[in-house]
């Protein structure tokens, strides 16, 4: 296998990528936790109050933690990527998954949930936001996402793409399915107990896996499928030549509205399906009464 | 530290924020399992990361393959 780590310092147009791509999304996250926190009526998600994990420290320090821990996690994965793909791409995936996983769920909380009134699922804990998605959220989203792109990259490096893709994407979706049990469920252990975790699921009478909405999991099998097939697009271009900096950041970043588009439409017509025929099923279910 | 050293080392970082998740997540089940002993929700928990030793096995022995 050809060694593609890079010794070499970053190049300009890597450098602006990352710089432009930084101060968008640093942006983006300043609004929209201002937005949040301090205008919590503009975008009029549910407001519940917030399940502690940390009840030893003050509620402000509990959520500056859960960021910087998520964030030095991501470090991990960000140094090896800049280690092996340079700043550039680096920055591409960084910023690209967290974008394009942020606005997805936002899709789903403000344009499905709010705006067109189909109930989904809202947050109930974080300290920066990006638009209605925890930081934290997002950062998870990221470094699942390489992890898996990276560990299919090594271990079926004689895969042909699109199966290299889709076993990260099944690979993330799988440990969902213990983070998701949990997670929504860890207002439990409160006191008192709440019935709620650090995010709600509103959709009633569709199809559970684990007592969490099966299209949960479908999306994210398919989103990260799409994500890591089109960075592993774009760097075969890049490598083989085929792709100038410029042209593949527009073919990246001009696919996010037609991944969005195939996010939106298939998982919706998916859960029509769940909540027409099988929306009393429960499969393995778990549950935890509050007691 | 050789150049290959320090590069073998960061070859494995990808593993390190999948351990930190599954490792998380225990730590969020020992805070539910005093009230709620029984739950399957371990064994989900149990199967993952057995699936994910796996899949980091052959990761790390690919990279050696690699070397």
């Amino acid at each position: 296998m050809k060694n593609t780590w890079t010794a070499t310092p970053p190049e300009s147009w890597e450098k602006q990528t990352a710089v432009i791509l930084a101060g968008l999304f640093s942006s983006a996250l300043a609004i929209s936790t201002i937005l949040h926190h301090l205008y919590p009526h503009v975008l009029a998600v549910p407001d519940l109050p917030p399940p502690r994990v940390m009840p030893y420290v003050s509620y402000w320090m509990e959520l500056a933690i859960g960021d910087v821990t998520s964030l030095i996690i991501a470090g991990f994965a960000f140094y090896h990527c800049l280690k092996k793909y340079g700043l550039g791409m680096a920055a591409l995936f960084f910023f690209g998954s967290m974008i394009f996983s942020g606005l997805e769920e936002n899709e789903w909380i403000l344009l499905s949930g709010r705006l067109l009134g189909n109930d989904t699922y809202f947050f109930t804990r974080g300290g920066l936001w990006f638009l209605e998605i925890p930081f934290y959220t997002c950062l998870g989203w990221y470094f699942i996402s390489y992890c898996s792109f990276e560990i299919f990259e090594i271990v079926g490096y004689r895969w042909p793409r699109m199966i290299r893709a889709a076993a990260a994407g099944i690979f993330a979706m799988s440990l969902d399915f213990f983070c998701d049990p949990l997670l929504v469920n860890i207002g439990a252990t409160m006191d008192p107990p709440q019935p709620y975790g650090l995010w709600v699921w509103e959709n009633a009478n569709t199809l559970r896996l684990f007592s969490i909405p099966m299209m949960n999991f479908v999306g994210w099998a398919l989103l990260v499928f799409l994500f890591c097939y089109l960075f592993g697009f774009i760097l075969d271009k890049k490598t083989s030549g085929l792709y100038s900096p410029g042209k593949m950041i527009r073919v990246f970043f001009l696919a996010f509205p037609v991944m969005l588009l195939i996010c939106y439409v298939s998982l919706s017509g998916l859960e029509s399906v769940f909540q027409g025929l099988w929306s009393r099923i429960n499969i393995f279910p778990i549950d935890f009464p509050v007691k | 530290m050789k150049l290959q050293t320090k590069q073998n080392i960061i070859s494995a970082f990808p593993l390190i924020p999948i351990i930190y998740f599954l490792i998380n997540l225990f730590s969020m089940y020992s805070l539910l399992k005093p009230r709620y002993p029984d739950s399957p929700v371990i064994w989900i928990g149990i199967v993952i990361s057995t699936i994910t030793a796996i899949i980091a096995t052959l990761y790390l022995l690919r990279l050696r393959h690699e070397r």
